[in-house]
């Protein structure tokens, strides 16, 4: 099923590079944009 | 990316590159500063749990806002060859939390105004075409402003303004004539008057 507004965001823990790795949970309290890009390198 | 921290809100980027492939990218870039996530193994494992999966590999171009309790507020699946447009996601965040809205527009005081005079180049740091267009004017020797449109909202909605909606880069504003994209012909018209 899609996701939709008013859903609670399904939580992650990824490695970011930065070098930690980033919990979405974590982030609880601020306003977080997360942006899907395809590929890096490439104006896809 | 000051803007949204003014607004409170963390970005993220998330991509199925590796973590090399993203630290090369984004020192490539001149450096960013927030956090780019590699959604590399299991492959594609969160792009998949948000919908944005492709059966290509790799995600589609979208865009997820939360609100302070994790909630989605916003969602755009956007044309993959699109720009994502910071202005219209800064406005997005500003209705969702208007309260950090009016501190930040509390702190700035008026946006500054954007460069004119000469040739200044609308553009954003990874389009080919923007470094086409830097290159054709360094061989030429031509002095000109860069305007990125991507840190810049103001800049963004002019070139939209200017473009029928689009926000095409690069666009010129030489001497006060707009050329959207990298016309040669009229550019060397132009700029040699």
């Amino acid at each position: 099923m899609p996701l939709k507004i008013g859903d609670p965001a399904p939580d992650f823990t990824l490695p970011s590079h930065l070098g930690k790795d980033v919990t979405l949970s974590d982030l609880r309290g601020k306003n977080v944009l997360i942006a899907f890009f395809p590929l890096a390198w490439t104006p896809v | 990316m000051a803007s949204f921290g003014q607004l409170d809100a963390q970005v993220l980027g998330i991509s199925v590159d590796s973590v090399p492939c993203l630290q090369a990218w984004a020192e490539s870039l001149g450096g960013i500063s927030y956090p780019l996530l590699s959604d590399f193994w299991p492959h594609g494992a969160v792009s998949r749990l948000y919908g944005v999966m492709r059966e290509e590999g790799y995600s589609e171009r979208a865009l997820f806002l939360l609100d302070r309790q994790g909630i989605l507020r916003y969602i755009d699946i956007h044309d993959i060859t699109q720009q994502p447009d910071n202005a219209a996601i800064l406005e997005e965040i500003r209705k969702m939390d208007p309260e950090a809205a009016r501190r930040a527009a509390a702190q700035a005081g008026g946006s500054q105004p954007l460069p004119t005079g000469g040739v200044v180049m609308y553009c954003t740091r990874w389009c080919p075409d923007c470094r086409m267009g830097r290159r054709w004017l360094d061989q030429r020797g031509i002095p000109y402003t860069e305007v990125d449109v991507n840190a810049v909202p103001e800049a963004a909605a002019q070139v939209r303004r200017w473009a029928e909606g689009r926000l095409y880069t690069p666009t010129y504003d030489i001497n006060g004539t707009i050329v959207v994209g990298n016309q040669w012909d009229k550019l060397s018209e132009l700029l040699e008057k």
